[in-house]
């Protein structure tokens, strides 16, 4: 019995071995394409309603993607919440407060998370930023109250929470069916209010992606709360 | 040039140091992690693609894939990490191999 799975291992490292210098054979053949689809993408930039390209086909050109990838987000922070007794985080005891200076720390950082993630949220139009990084700070420093043992506000992580999650993919959705109420295709911006349609997005993706990071971490740590509290309930 | 073939190995590398422990690795986190650092793989050679190709900035279509996967990665971390949680309650097991249950 050992004796075959070890068998198994070294068939499997080996197999392993030889698919890496597959690929680095293909990785070493791989043809550079000039300009891959910088050109394309460049030349629709004036459509796309913000200067920074990786903004723009995240948003518009390819806007499909990131709604269905904000359709994962909500489906993932479901999934933790199906763990859960219910389904928001008012069963979530916060943790009992340990370090006095991380606390006062916490709560003066506080304001200046919410600052960054909307100078980051704003910035996105023009540069590196975005609805994924705004997100995550704002994500970060609700985890990081928790941490700290400060109670949320009850309506946002309880009649509020479900509603927060869902709000990204729910703006892509709203935004897709009423361009295909005024008959444009699927996710096709009409260019002069792009800019507007895709800060209104990012705006409500942004609340989603932080209230989903908050249930992730926030949900598993409560999981293992309960479990240690009832081992086999 | 020649830092992009060599993050592109390192890449390759870490797929595959990746994939041989989601197959042989039974501790469930691990295995997570394992998974993780496959992917790890996969986003430095999508960033070494998008550098390639640049012209007057970098592909940025590359770019926005690998948005897309890390959030992806991190979120099906999450779920998996619950799932794995929900087990070791379950079975006070670790591990998907009874030999390595420890």
């Amino acid at each position: 019995m050992k004796g075959a799975g070890k068998a198994i291992r070294v068939y499997g490292l080996c197999a392993v071995v030889l698919l890496a210098i597959w690929l680095v054979r293909a990785v070493l053949a791989m043809p550079v394409e000039p300009g891959g689809l910088t050109g394309v993408v460049d030349a629709a930039m004036p459509q796309s309603g913000v200067k920074h390209p990786v903004t723009a086909v995240l948003l518009n050109f390819r806007g499909y993607d990131t709604w269905l990838e904000l359709g994962v987000l909500l489906l993932a922070a479901m999934g933790v919440l199906l763990f859960q007794p219910r389904n928001d985080l008012t069963a979530v005891r916060p943790l009992p407060p340990f370090d006095p200076v991380l606390t006062r720390a916490a709560v003066i950082l506080f304001p200046f998370a919410v600052l960054v993630s909307g100078y980051l949220l704003w910035v996105g139009k023009y540069a590196p930023g975005g609805a994924f990084q705004a997100g995550v700070v704002l994500g970060s420093v609700v985890i990081l109250l928790w941490l700290t043992g400060i109670r949320l506000p009850a309506p946002l992580i309880g009649r509020w929470f479900a509603p927060l999650l869902a709000v990204g993919f729910a703006s892509f959705m709203a935004v897709a069916a009423v361009l295909g109420f005024i008959g444009r295709e699927f996710l096709a911006y009409p260019p002069e209010q792009a800019g507007n349609l895709i800060l209104l997005i990012e705006s409500c993706a942004t609340l989603s992606i932080a209230a989903t990071m908050a249930a992730l971490i926030v949900g598993l740590r409560t999981q293992a709360q309960h479990a240690e509290e009832s081992p086999h309930g | 040039m020649d830092s992009l073939i060599l993050y592109s190995l390192a890449g390759i590398l870490l797929f595959c140091t990746g994939l041989y422990g989601v197959f042989f690795i039974a501790h469930l986190l691990k295995r997570l992690m394992a998974m993780n650092i496959m992917a790890a793989g996969v986003f430095l050679i999508l960033i070494v693609i998008a550098r390639r190709n640049a012209e007057a900035f970098p592909d940025p279509v590359p770019h926005a894939m690998l948005l897309t996967g890390i959030v992806v990665a991190v979120s099906a971390t999450a779920f998996a990490c619950a799932i794995a949680r929900r087990y070791v309650d379950i079975t006070g097991r670790t591990g998907v191999d009874e030999e390595d249950a420890s």
